[in-house]
């Protein structure tokens, strides 16, 4: 098949020839390139300027991890001691595992077992073998129905638990969450920069490698 | 040895451009390797000799593309101007052996410039104007005004295949285009130009 128009191979049309003879002398004429004396320096730069973005990115994540981590040791700091100060109130599973406690004979005071919240007290056996929590839950289980007393105080809501946290923004901070807050702030504005600075890099990157 | 190497290939695919149907052309892998190569001395070393080079293989495309978008007066300007823009960016081009799509972007790019730049001074029609009372060959320029009032996707190759000479795999090699869109490209655009060639002559006829 003849292509010369694709290829340059085969017989030309006539008006293609004609075409390329008319155009051709409007071509490109050689001329020197003329290139400034001192060279660019990102010409060369090419390597280095991409660690630098690297090391701008994993900066960034880092210093965003830093402020995350400061946030929540700051959390963790003013709600703690606050917590601690209120009671635990009694769950009915707790009040109903006490009236079991106080109906069986007196027992020696080191048989019982204690969970670490003070939630649930376990009265062991007379025979010596450890009861767990899933025999006291199938002995209740055996016995009538108890119907919930009148008198019984209920558990806590989410609500009353949260007004007795004292809130942050009323109250004075401490020199040592001032000086926590003030390095999660630098922290923030560091990364924040950083983003900003990769943020543009890679617009600028985008822009030369983009067709508008 | 190595630069004996990527001399001796770039000359070949120069003078393959340029004699046009002798040389056979090398493949693209190996002229993407030579590119990727010299790129590399370029922005490693700011080796000037290796852009002068890469400026060699690739001035003929990026006249064409500007020509297809700019008066020729212009065009001369504006090539080193978009070779030292390149010179000065190489740093950001991310693939080395893309050297020549790369090319071929910044230099649309440059084109939209000159528009942008040029648009509150003077009106385009006349710029076009001036162009074609300096060039010589008036008849060259008014068929060249023809290849321009065409859709965009065909003037480029229109221009690069018959002012610049090149082929058609050249022209997809270059700028980076699939062979088969270039191809059709090229055919749609040159029953484009014969319908309105033919029509403009007839017109000429006409005022006779």
């Amino acid at each position: 098949m003849n292509d010369y128009l694709w290829d340059k191979t085969g017989e030309p049309d006539e008006d293609v020839k004609e075409l390329e003879e008319l155009l051709g002398s409007l071509a490109y004429r050689p001329r020197p390139l003329e290139l400034p004396e001192p060279l660019p320096r990102h010409a060369r730069m090419s390597h280095s300027s991409a660690w630098t973005r690297i090391a701008a990115i994993a900066a960034a994540l880092f210093l965003m991890l830093l402020a995350g981590a400061s946030l929540m040791l700051i959390r963790q700091r003013t709600v703690t001691p606050t917590q601690h100060a209120v009671t635990p109130q009694p769950s009915p599973l707790q009040m109903e595992t006490q009236q079991h406690t106080a109906a069986a004979p007196k027992a020696n005071e080191n048989d019982a077992i204690r969970t670490p919240n003070n939630l649930l007290e376990i009265k062991r056996p007379r025979n010596g073998s450890r009861s767990t929590a899933r025999q006291v839950a199938l002995s209740r289980s055996r016995r009538q129905p108890s119907k919930r007393r009148l008198n019984e105080k209920p558990a806590p809501s989410n609500q009353e638990t949260a007004q007795n946290v004292t809130p942050l923004r009323g109250r004075e901070l401490t020199d040592e969450e001032r000086q926590a807050k003030d390095q999660l702030m630098l922290a923030l504005r560091f990364a924040s920069a950083n983003l900003r600075y990769v943020q543009e890099q890679v617009r600028e990157v985008g822009i030369q490698e983009k067709p508008r | 040895m190595y630069e004996v190497e990527v001399t001796g290939d770039l000359l070949r695919i120069v003078s393959s451009n340029g004699g046009g149907q002798t040389a056979p052309a090398p493949s693209a892998s190996a002229v993407d390797s030579v590119e990727a190569r010299l790129v590399e001395a370029v922005r490693r070393d700011g080796d000037r000799e290796a852009f002068g080079q890469l400026y060699n293989a690739y001035a003929r495309m990026v006249h064409g593309i500007l020509l297809a978008r700019v008066p020729y007066a212009e065009v001369d300007d504006l090539v080193q101007d978009v070779f030292l823009h390149a010179f000065k960016k190489l740093g950001a081009l991310r693939d080395p052996a893309a050297f020549g799509p790369w090319l071929a972007m910044i230099t649309r790019n440059r084109a939209m410039d000159f528009h942008r730049r040029t648009r509150d001074t003077m009106e385009l029609t006349d710029t076009f104007a001036a162009a074609a009372r300096m060039t010589p060959q008036a008849e060259a320029n008014e068929v060249l005004a023809l290849i321009r009032e065409l859709p965009e996707t065909y003037r480029e190759p229109l221009i690069l295949r018959f002012v610049e000479g090149m082929t058609g795999p050249e022209i997809a090699e270059r700028t980076g285009l699939a062979p088969a869109s270039v191809r059709v490209n090229i055919h749609r655009g040159m029953k484009l130009l014969r319908e309105r060639m033919t029509r403009s002559g007839a017109a000429k006829e006409r005022k006779r």
